[in-house]
C-alpha cells in the first residue's frame, strides 16, 4: 500500500516535467530547458555557498574547529529546511484534494501520511543538501581529509538530520491547519506566521555567521557553549569530525520525534481534515452594492485572488517590500553607502575607463545604483507569471463574459502594476531629495524601474499564456514551480546581467552610464510594446483555445 | 433567436457534430436530448462562443457568433453542468462580479439579486465564501448570476444535476417564466419527463447528427418522449 501511495506521490511531483507525446516538439524542448535551468540555478547556488564556506573553513580547519563548522552550517540548512517544510506540510498532509478520495478507500491514515511525509523528507532533504553539501565539500577540501570513514561520518547524519525539520514542519503544520480552519482570512494567518519565520531565518543567519566570524578571528571562542545549547547541531559537528556515538545520537534524535509525530498526526488525521466548518457562518445582511466599471472588476477580481492566497502573496509579491526596506535602509546607514560608492566607483575613473563626458558627471553614480537595483527589484515581482494557470478550472469564465481577452489578459498586468508603481515611484522620489544628479538621471530613476516592471508584467503573462498549467492540484505548482515563473524571473536576470557586461565590456569608454541606461530604457520600452503586440494578436488567440479546457 | 446553420466541428479525425441545423424562435424553451458523447456540450459551447467550430454557422439574436463575440456574449447567459467559480469570492462578490462584467445598473442588480437569492432560498448564504458552498449551492449561485443581467437567451448544459427537489422546481418554474416573458432557453438534459412538461421544442442529437426536431408534440406524437428516444437509438443500431 505505501509502493503504491509512494509511486502515486511522485508522479503528482513530477507531472508536467516528463515528455509527453502530444504536447508537440517545442513544448518538450521549452520543459527541457526548465528543468536544465533548475539543474543550473541549483548547481549555481550550490558553488555561491561553497565559495563562502571555502573562506571560513580554511581558518577553522587550522583551529581545528570542525564541529562548530559543521554544527553551525546544519543550523543555517536546518532553518532553510524548516521554511519550506512548514507551508508544504499544512498543505500535503491537511490540505491535500485527495484526502476524500483516499479515506473513502481502504487505506489506513498512516499510510497516507507516511507517504506524504516521506515526499516532504525528500523535498527538506533537497532544501538542506543545498546548504550541507557545499559546506560539507568545503571543509574537506580546505581540510583535506578525504578518506571513506570520514565522508561515511558526514553522509549518515546529513541524511537523517532533515527528518527534525520535516517533525517540526508537521507539528507547526498540524496547528496552521487548526487555527487556518477556526480564521475566515487564512491567508493573512499564512502571510503573517511566513513573516515570522523568514524573519526568524535571517536572524539565524546573521547570528551565525557572526559567530563564524568571530570563530575564524580568533575572538571570543567561549561563544561555542551557544552551539553546545542547540545539543542536535553540536552532535551533528561531533558526528561530522567522526565520533560515532554522535552519529547515533544525531539517527536517534532525528528519526524518534519524526516516528512520534507520524503515530500522533495518524491518531488525529480523520479530524483534522474534517475540521474546516469552525468559522462562524457570516449572515447576509442586505447593504447597497458598489458598481465598478468592466476594466475595475476585472482588476478587483485579480486582486481578491492574489490577497486570497498566502503563497501568492509571499513568492510572487513579497519583493515589493524591499523597494521601501532598501530606501528606509538608505535613510540609517547614509554615510556607508556613499563612502562605499566613492571606493568602488572611483577605480574606474582612476584608470580613465569610463568615458569623457562622464567623468564630469560623477554625481550621477549614486542615483543610477539606485536605478539599477530597483530593477533588480523588479525581477522577484511575477505577480502575472502564473496567474492565467491560477484561473484553473474557473477559465470557462473567460469564453463567455462578454470581455475581450485582451482586457482580460490586461487586468492581470494592471494588477501588478498597480501594486508596483506607487511604492517604486515614492521610494524613487525619497531618493531624488537625498541624491545629486543630472536631470536624465533624475529622470530615469522615475521611469527605469517602472518599464522594468511593465516589462517584467507582461513578460510573465505572454510566458503563461503560451505555458498555462490548469489541472493543478496545488496552487503552488503555479507559483512556485511553473515554467512561466522560472522563465521570467531568469529572462530579467539575463536582461539585467547581459546589459551590464555588454556595457563593461564594450560600452564604457565610449558611452556614459547615464546615457546608456537611457539606452536601455528606450529598449525596454520597445520590448513593452512588442510583447503587448503579441498578446494582442497571437496572445488572444492562444486564449480562446484554452476556453473549453 | 437562435440559428444553428451547418454547426460541424471536429477533433482530429473524430467528428463530434456533423451538419447540425436548428432554428429556435424567442420565448420558446428548448430541450436539447442526447447520448452521452452525442455532442451536446459541444453544441453548447460552440454557441457560447467557447469553443471555435470548423463549419457552419451560429446567429443569435441575428449577430454571427464568429464575427461578433462579444456582442453575442452581451446577449446571452451559460450555466455549465460542473460550474467552477472563484472561491475566494463570497456569493455576493460573485454576484457583484457578473453584474458589474454585464453593466447591470446599481439599483436594478439589487432589485434582480435579491428577488433570484430569494427564489433559489441563497440569500442566507451569500455572505459565505463559494469554497464553502455544496455542489448544489453553486448550481444555484451560477443560475442567479445568469439571471441577473436579463439576456435574452440562456444556455443550460445539464441543469437538474445537484439540485434538491425544492431548488428543481423553482427553476423549473423560473425558467417558464422566463420564456413567457419573451426570453428562450436551450438547455440539454437527461431528464427526458422534465423535459417533456416544460419545453416547447425539442432538440434530439446522435452521434453529432440531427436525429429529431420540432415541437415536443410533433416530436413525441401520442407515445413518451422516453420512448420515442429509445427507438431512434435502437432504430439507428438494427439499421
Amino acid at each position: 500500500m505505501l509502493k503504491i501511495l509512494l509511486q502515486l506521490r511522485l508522479r503528482e511531483l513530477l507531472a508536467g516535467l516528463t515528455k509527453r507525446k502530444n504536447r508537440g516538439y517545442a513544448k518538450n524542448l521549452s520543459y527541457g530547458a526548465y528543468l536544465l535551468l533548475i539543474a543550473g540555478a541549483y548547481v549555481f547556488c550550490g558553488y555561491s555557498i561553497f565559495r563562502m564556506f571555502s573562506d571560513l573553513a580554511k581558518p577553522l580547519a587550522s583551529l581545528n574547529l570542525g564541529t562548530l563548522y559543521f554544527g553551525y552550517s546544519s543550523v543555517i540548512g536546518f532553518g532553510l529546511a524548516m521554511i519550506g517544510s512548514v507551508f508544504a506540510a499544512q498543505s500535503q498532509l491537511f490540505e491535500a484534494k485527495d484526502n476524500d478520495t483516499l479515506l473513502s478507500m481502504p487505506v489506513r491514515p498512516s499510510a497516507i501520511l507516511a507517504s506524504r511525509m516521506i515526499t516532504l523528507y525528500i523535498q527538506a532533504l533537497l532544501y538542506e543538501a543545498l546548504m550541507i553539501v557545499p559546506s560539507g565539500l568545503a571543509w574537506f577540501i580546505s581540510s583535506k581529509s578525504f578518506s571513506f570513514v570520514h565522508i561515511l561520518n558526514w553522509i549518515i547524519p546529513t541524511l537523517f538530520l532533515p527528518m527534525i525539520a520535516v517533525t517540526l514542519g508537521c507539528l507547526l503544520g498540524w496547528v496552521l491547519a487548526i487555527a487556518s480552519s477556526h480564521v475566515q482570512n487564512k491567508s493573512y494567518l499564512q502571510i503573517g506566521v511566513s513573516m515570522v519565520l523568514l524573519i526568524g531565518y535571517f536572524a539565524l543567519f546573521g547570528f551565525v555567521t557572526s559567530e563564524m566570524d568571530s570563530f575564524s578571528a580568533g575572538i571570543n571562542l567561549l561563544t561555542g557553549q551557544t552551539l553546545k545549547s542547540i545539543w542536535p547541531a553540536y552532535q551533528y559537528g561531533l558526528a561530522c569530525m567522526g565520533n560515532w556515538i554522535s552519529v547515533l545520537n544525531v539517527v536517534l534524535v532525528s528519526a524518534i520525534p519524526l516516528i512520534c509525530a507520524w503515530v500522533l498526526i495518524s491518531k488525529f488525521f480523520l479530524h483534522v481534515v474534517n475540521e474546516h466548518h469552525h468559522v462562524r457562518r457570516k449572515m447576509y445582511v442586505e447593504k447597497e452594492l458598489r458598481v465598478l466599471s468592466v476594466r475595475r472588476a476585472l482588476v478587483w477580481r485579480e486582486k481578491k485572488r492574489f490577497f486570497a492566497d498566502g503563497s501568492y502573496v509571499l513568492n510572487a509579491g513579497l519583493g515589493i517590500l524591499m523597494a521601501p526596506i532598501m530606501t528606509v535602509a538608505f535613510l540609517i546607514f547614509q554615510g556607508d553607502v556613499r563612502s562605499f560608492l566613492n571606493n568602488v566607483l572611483e577605480i574606474p575613473l582612476k584608470n580613465g575607463q569610463f568615458a569623457q563626458e562622464f567623468s564630469n558627471a560623477t554625481a550621477d553614480i549614486a542615483m543610477l545604483a539606485v536605478t539599477v537595483i530597483f530593477c533588480i527589484l523588479t525581477i522577484s515581482i511575477t505577480i502575472t507569471a502564473p496567474s492565467l494557470s491560477l484561473e484553473g478550472k474557473t477559465i470557462w469564465h473567460a469564453g463567455i463574459l462578454p470581455v475581450s481577452g485582451l482586457d482580460f489578459l490586461l487586468a492581470k498586468v494592471d494588477l501588478q502594476m498597480m501594486l508596483t508603481v506607487p511604492v517604486f515611484l515614492v521610494c524613487s522620489t525619497v531618493f531624488q531629495f537625498f541624491l545629486s544628479g543630472s536631470i536624465l538621471a533624475r529622470i530615469l530613476l522615475l521611469i527605469s524601474p517602472v518599464l522594468m516592471e511593465l516589462l517584467m508584467a507582461l513578460a510573465g503573462i505572454v510566458l503563461n499564456v503560451i505555458h498555462p498549467k490548469f489541472d493543478w492540484t496545488s496552487s503552488q505548482q503555479c507559483i512556485k514551480r511553473s515554467l512561466p515563473v522560472t522563465f521570467c524571473v531568469l529572462g530579467g536576470l539575463v536582461l539585467i546581467i547581459g546589459s551590464a557586461m555588454v556595457y563593461f565590456q564594450w560600452v564604457m569608454e565610449v558611452m556614459s552610464p547615464t546615457t546608456y541606461l537611457a539606452v536601455c530604457t528606450f529598449i525596454m520600452a520597445v520590448l513593452c510594446g512588442a510583447l503587448f503586440a503579441w498578446l494582442r494578436t497571437a496572445g488572444v488567440r492562444k486564449l480562446s483555445g484554452y476556453y473549453s479546457l | 433567436m437562435l440559428n444553428i446553420e451547418h454547426l460541424t466541428k471536429r477533433y482530429g479525425d473524430h467528428t463530434v457534430v456533423d451538419d447540425l441545423s436548428i432554428h429556435i424562435q424567442p420565448g420558446e424553451l428548448c430541450a436539447f436530448i442526447g447520448h452521452n458523447g452525442a455532442g451536446k456540450t459541444t453544441t453548447i459551447k460552440s454557441c457560447c462562443g467557447i469553443l471555435q467550430f470548423d463549419e457552419g454557422n451560429i446567429m443569435i439574436d441575428h449577430i454571427s457568433v464568429k464575427e461578433h463575440p462579444i456582442e453575442v456574449k452581451k446577449r446571452i447567459a451559460y450555466i455549465p453542468d460542473n460550474p467552477d467559480l472563484y472561491e475566494f469570492l463570497t456569493g455576493i462578490q460573485y454576484l457583484q462580479f457578473i453584474a458589474d462584467i454585464y453593466r447591470v445598473p446599481a439599483g436594478v442588480r439589487e432589485e434582480r439579486i435579491h428577488h433570484y437569492a430569494d427564489a433559489f432560498q441563497l440569500t442566507k448564504d451569500l455572505a459565505q465564501r463559494v469554497s464553502e458552498y455544496s455542489h448544489g449551492m453553486k448550481q444555484k449561485l451560477v443560475m442567479i448570476a445568469a439571471m441577473i443581467h436579463e439576456p435574452k437567451l440562456i444556455f443550460m448544459d445539464e441543469p437538474f444535476v445537484g439540485l434538491d427537489p425544492v431548488a428543481a422546481h423553482t427553476l423549473k418554474q423560473e425558467m417558464r417564466s422566463f420564456c413567457d416573458a419573451g426570453g428562450t432557453i436551450f438547455f440539454s438534459t437527461h431528464v427526458l419527463e422534465v423535459a417533456e412538461k416544460l419545453c416547447d421544442q425539442v432538440v434530439i442529437i446522435r452521434k453529432g447528427k440531427l436525429a429529431a426536431f420540432g415541437s415536443m408534440e410533433e416530436v413525441k406524437g401520442s407515445s413518451s418522449l422516453e420512448d420515442v428516444f429509445l427507438e431512434l437509438e435502437g432504430e439507428k443500431d438494427h439499421a
